[in-house]
């Protein structure tokens, strides 16, 4: 993949600071791992293999959802981040049958 | 560096989504390895959910409990935190939900649940005063 950014070393990771600018170029796949997306002040997210780029651009999307909503900005959320309890996941579910049945 | 971990009798703890129970003396366990772990006192269950405080904070146990930074329980932590966002009433409580969802979409479960465990705390105060 042709990286949009450059790069002195090749083990380097591209460093993404502006949220928005990010996305978008995960979206488009102008950047190859190793990459860096940084959120806050040592707060960053990183992919060092192209398997886990698709859950990097999940998470920034996300984070970007809640900014907008922070901003007072109108945001229409997917389907999937419609209004709702959480579901219980059969991992967290087991966790919790056990701890009420041995409490 | 490992981490020791105390507990008293009867207490249990989740390690890498295992339930461990103490006897009934008092015990001490030393972790040599990094591991995801919560106390009992810790954990929230599904049907004590009451607030969007306690949503957002059962998505992010979630996460952490099973070890997954993305995917479905992302979305489901995502869509809580988005709730409490839209129902913040001040400019603080917002920097303190932006704070959590950048440590969740950093991956830093850990860091993002004590936080929310604090918002949790400081919102249930409120209620109490007010």
């Amino acid at each position: 993949m042709a990286d949009a950014f450059s790069r002195q070393d090749p083990n380097d990771a591209i460093v993404l600071t502006n949220l928005d600018k990010a996305i978008e170029a995960l979206e488009k796949g102008l950047v190859s791992v190793p990459v860096r997306i940084e959120f806050a002040d040592d707060i960053s997210a990183e992919a060092t293999h192209a398997s886990e780029l698709d859950g990097l651009l999940q998470r920034a999307r996300g984070l970007r959802l809640v900014a907008m909503i922070a901003e007072g900005q109108s945001v229409d959320r997917p389907s999937s981040m419609r209004k709702g309890k959480p579901a219980l996941h059969p991992e967290v579910e087991e966790i919790l049958d056990a701890l009420k049945r041995s409490g | 560096m490992p981490l020791k971990l105390s507990l008293k009798p009867g207490e249990a703890v989740v390690v890498n989504g295992a339930v461990i129970r103490n006897g009934e003396r008092r015990g001490t366990m030393l972790l040599e390895t990094k591991a995801r772990i919560l106390r009992e006192r810790d954990i929230l269950y599904a049907e004590d959910i009451k607030t969007p405080h306690d949503a957002a904070y059962f998505a992010l146990m979630q996460m952490y409990l099973v070890g997954h930074t993305s995917g479905h329980l992302y979305d489901a932590a995502i869509t809580a935190l988005a709730d409490l966002m839209e129902l913040a009433g001040t400019e603080g409580d917002r920097e303190d939900i932006l704070t959590i969802t950048q440590l969740v979409a950093a991956g830093d479960l850990y860091k993002a649940l004590g936080n929310c465990r604090k918002l949790l705390k400081s919102s249930m105060a409120e209620a109490r005063n007010g």
